[in-house]
């Protein structure tokens, strides 16, 4: 029997899980050092590959070869050049490594702490992008594991907050997921173990990682004041790894001490929790602003939320728990390890997606109960000639289909016509967005192929559109030429791109440490 | 799109068609007991049924995100449930009223009482599945004598000789009926344009008819297709110039609208030439092009000359500072109606993002133009989002730029900006996820601006 397995590759550390036989989820230790979270760094040279908190090491000796924050560049067309020390658009660059292959590497390092790792859930952050989604599967079959589903972070969390045994969740929660290199924000409604999302806000580009950059700027200013020369935050990996020191130190204390070595030497540097709390205030108004938007999606206020429940890492600054306090009027809910919650999460929902003889008769015991309904995170349309209202000109379009936030699963049929005569295609396109946008630009374009039709008809001919989206985020569209009955099918389904033979072979020639 | 999009679920959506249900026969003693009581007992039960009816309706109809008036849209025929004094009710009759329908003003053709269908009428409708069309034109009739149908040109609103009109199939039946004043048609305000300003009547006709039936001028080809008609006369002050008016004018908004691109294209004191570069293409489109079959070469030549003149002539009277532009975008708020005002924002837009770069100074007389124009300001912000998605740079170096991109006027008190700040980081949240790696990057530093600024407003 294989095990029934979460992931959560972050930002900037990961984390495995399994169901243990009673079905309560437990994160399961590095083989290194015995932690349970796992540094999202990787060590590259020729075919050494260290990833964990060991690559960390190599930050103040061979910097160019350590690669942090891979989750960043999922969505992006980009490689990591081991001579230039960071990304690059160079695609064809022999011997730089796609996000999803180092991504792969991260995963397997994970996989080799247990054994029987075939299968699992992987989580993602609920405003990734179709791409990055795309790259995480990629990742997941280099690496050689079946993906049961991708999980949005927040709902993961949730699901585990609901079914932990001594924390009492219930009513209206918000989830505040802020990680190392992303920031999400839920809202939900928990009865006992039964959870349905109403809604999702984020921010791909707000985590812990974007504080440190802020100390490390902090750093550079009393370094010039102190020396009147420059440290060079942009290239040394190492400053950022110490502000993730001072960060750290900050959380606990007033001011932190540090050791900076520069162009002129070391010099030690004290940073306050004032000045760094300063420094992180556009990060905040940005959570102030999404959690705002998340409300107003759900028809929220904060007098209507009964509870605040914290994952991620970065939601030990006290600055955060100060400003949740202050918007929700009450403190977050404390006592749970905010590192742990989501892939504790993935690991019970790889259990509710496992079929029943994979699990043991406490393992379904422990699961019966629970219950989650997730929704549609974006808004899902077609493209099509309608009349702007402010102009009263045709112009192509975006027409919503399916609605954000609908509970899934969920179907919807639309009507469109042929605009003239004698019209023998039109263009089925599955459009995907976060608003509700009519400027074709802004929307993503996920599908686009033709649909014939039958010659010599005269305007206004009806195509009826179906989009029905199921709970694992799969999609089917229908385009249906309602006369002929001609139909254009899709099925968009969050599969592995067409060909990554050669990064997995690629990767499969490395030992990993 | 709204408007469209409500249009294309609402005609999915099965009418209600219900049954004429019995009256419980009774025991005649008691029944003679009870017969003081009888009518009052049976107002009572009218106005329950009623109030439960429209309770439930709107309470079913809360979770479809449709307003008020489109859930009014579905509750046609909703006969069943009526006692038989209601149905003794008066024969069809419409009326037209100005309302707001999914954020678009509009004027709404509501209908209510009895359908006037025959037997012999019903009957025919057997064939056509028991169906009738509906149809609605447009007249003006200020002047009694001369009765003129609309024009209108948009597809989703016209018939194929561009007279404005909208049309709908319905099952139909004896005893059906709108119980209630209920939305038949509804016209966005912005596509009905009489041909002149002023005090106007419009004659909003409805022609009951077989589903085949063909219609000129608005009225129906044929007499056997015919059912019944009914119409409605609504008078409304029209404060923009009519569609005649308009053809009058096109020669000096043309001329206007090119001195205002000028303007944009000078807006930093120096020349911006594929700024003018734009606006000669616009003019060539839309001027030179557009008239290209109706006039000969001399006339075409005579055109070039006189845009060329224009162009030229304006960039001296702004290097003088003797450009009015109020005088300009009076005459062209006079001249054009808000549809037209839009399209001259989207080329001034165009002109102002055509060197891949929004100054500041551009920006400001974008911002003050679209006021003085008489815009709505947040659909003018959406334009300008288009605009600055698709440039490589904004001009960050003036003071007040930051302030200027989000169109922040002196008057706006601190809680106003905050919100502006926060709309405009929703809009550009959601393109940090864009495909486009220009609107993504460009999307990322819009974020960085509306935090930062609510951050200096302290919000």
């Amino acid at each position: 029997m294989s095990k029934v397995i979460g992931i959560d590759l972050g930002t900037t550390f990961s984390a495995i899980a399994s169901l243990d036989d009673l079905g309560n989820p437990e994160v399961l230790a590095s083989i290194d050092d015995n932690r349970k979270i796992t540094a999202s760094a990787v060590y590259v040279k020729n075919q050494e590959v260290i990833v964990g908190d060991k690559a960390l090491n190599y930050l103040r000796s061979e910097s160019n070869n350590v690669i942090l924050q891979t989750k960043r560049e999922m969505e992006n067309d980009v490689v990591y050049s081991t001579n230039e020390g960071k990304w690059v658009k160079n695609t064809d660059l022999i011997d730089g490594y796609t996000p999803a292959q180092i991504s792969s590497l991260i995963l397997k390092k994970l996989k080799d702490y247990t054994t029987d790792v075939k299968k699992a859930v992987i989580t993602v952050p609920a405003m990734f992008a179709e791409r990055a989604r795309q790259a995480t599967l990629d990742a997941a079959k280099i690496a050689d594991i079946e993906v049961i589903e991708l999980i949005n972070e927040p709902t993961a969390a949730v699901l585990h907050y609901a079914s932990l045994p001594g924390v009492e969740v219930g009513g209206r929660v918000m989830i505040f997921d802020l990680g190392g290199g992303t920031f999400d924000v839920t809202f939900a409604e928990v009865k006992n173990k039964k959870v349905d999302v109403l809604t999702s806000r984020g921010d791909k580009y707000l985590g812990g990682r974007d504080f440190d950059k802020e100390i490390t700027k902090i750093m550079r200013k009393k370094y010039r004041e102190a020396h009147n020369s420059e440290i060079d935050i942009e290239n040394n990996k190492e400053y950022i790894h110490k502000a993730e020191e001072v960060k750290k130190i900050l959380s606990v204390r007033d001011k932190a001490s540090i050791d900076i070595d520069g162009p002129n030497g070391i010099q030690k540097i004290e940073i306050t929790k004032d000045e760094f709390e300063e420094s992180i205030q556009t990060y905040i108004e940005k959570i102030k602003m999404l959690i705002e938007e998340a409300m107003e999606a759900s028809g929220m206020n904060p007098s209507r939320i009964n509870q605040t429940l914290l994952v991620g890492g970065s939601t030990r600054l006290p600055i955060i728990t100060k400003v949740l306090t202050n918007l929700m009027g009450k403190p977050p809910v404390k006592g749970v390890n905010v590192d742990e919650a989501v892939v504790c999460g993935a690991a019970i929902y790889a259990g509710l997606k496992s079929e029943q003889e994979n699990l043991s008769d406490q393992q379904q015991e422990a699961l019966k109960d629970v219950k989650l309904t997730d929704v549609c995170n974006f808004y899902m349309g077609t493209l099509a000639v309608i009349p702007d209202p402010l102009t009263n000109r045709q112009v192509v379009a975006n027409t919503i289909i399916i609605e954000r936030d609908q509970k899934l699963p969920v179907s919807v049929t639309k009507r469109y016509t042929t605009m003239y005569e004698n019209q023998q295609e039109i263009e089925c396109s599955v459009t995907q967005s976060e608003g509700p946008e009519d400027n074709k630009e802004f929307v993503n374009i996920i599908h686009n192929e033709m649909l014939k039709l039958p010659k010599g008809r005269p305007a206004g001919q009806p195509i009826d559109i179906t989009y029905s989206y199921d709970e694992s985020g799969k999609m089917h569209c229908m385009f249906t030429d309602v006369e002929s009955g001609n139909t254009h099918e899709i099925e968009l389904t969050p599969e592995t791109t067409e060909s990554i033979d050669n990064a997995k072979k690629q990767i499969e020639e490395i030992s990993i440490e | 799109m709204k408007i469209f999009l409500s249009f294309s679920l609402l005609w999915l959506i099965t009418l209600n068609v219900g049954a004429n249900e019995g009256v419980p026969i009774l025991d005649s003693d008691w029944f003679q007991k009870i017969r003081p009581f009888i009518i009052p007992l049976l107002i009572i039960v009218f106005l329950i049924f009623r109030n439960d009816d429209k309770d439930k309706k709107v309470k079913d109809n809360k979770n479809e995100s449709l307003d008020e008036q489109e859930q009014e849209y579905q509750d046609e025929w909703n006969y069943e449930n009526q006692t038989n004094e209601q149905k003794a009710q008066e024969n069809l009759q419409i009326k037209v009223e100005e309302k707001t329908i999914s954020e678009t003003p509009s004027y709404v053709v509501l209908a209510n009482g009895l359908l006037n269908f025959t037997n012999e009428q019903i009957e025919k409708t057997k064939a056509e599945n028991e169906e009738a069309k509906f149809t609605c034109y447009v007249f003006d009739v200020t002047d009694n004598d001369n009765e003129v149908p609309l024009n209108c040109t948009n597809n989703t609103y016209n018939d194929e000789y561009n007279l404005l009109c909208q049309s709908r199939n319905m099952k139909v039946g004896l005893n059906f009926a709108y119980n209630d004043w209920t939305p038949m048609f509804i016209f966005p305000k912005s596509i009905i344009i009489p041909p002149y300003r002023g005090q106007r009547k419009f004659k909003f006709l409805v022609t009951s008819s077989n589903l085949n039936a063909k219609f000129e001028q608005g009225k129906i080809n044929n007499k056997d297709d015919f059912y019944f008609d009914l119409s409605t006369d609504f008078e409304i002050e029209f404060n923009e110039p009519g569609y005649l008016e308009q053809k009058g004018f096109e020669e000096d908004v043309n001329e206007k609208i090119v001195q205002l691109g000028m303007a944009i294209t000078y807006s930093e004191k120096e020349n911006n030439q594929q700024g003018i570069d734009a606006l000669k293409s616009w003019v060539n489109q839309e001027i030179l092009l557009k008239n290209f079959y109706f006039e000969d070469e001399d006339e075409e030549l005579d055109k070039k000359l006189k845009y060329s003149y224009l162009m030229r002539n304006t960039y001296e009277l702004l290097k003088a500072n003797k450009l009015s532009m109020s005088e300009i975008v009076k005459e062209i708020n006079y001249k054009t109606n808000i549809a037209k005002r839009y399209e001259v924002m989207n080329l001034l837009l165009n002109i102002a993002g055509s060197d891949d770069r929004l100054s500041s100074a551009e920006d400001k007389l974008l911002n003050k133009t679209a006021r003085a124009l008489e815009l709505d300001i947040d659909k003018f912000q959406q334009m300008k989002t288009s605009t600055i998605a698709n440039i490589e740079t904004i001009d960050e170096n003036s003071e007040d730029s930051e302030e200027t991109i989000f169109n922040f006027t002196s008057d706006m008190s601190d809680e106003e900006k905050c919100k502006r700040l926060r709309q405009e980081y929703t809009r550009w949240n959601r393109q940090t996820n864009n495909s486009n790696e220009k609107i993504r990057n460009q999307a990322r530093k819009m974020v960085e601006l509306t935090a930062n600024l609510r951050k200096k407003y302290n919000c």
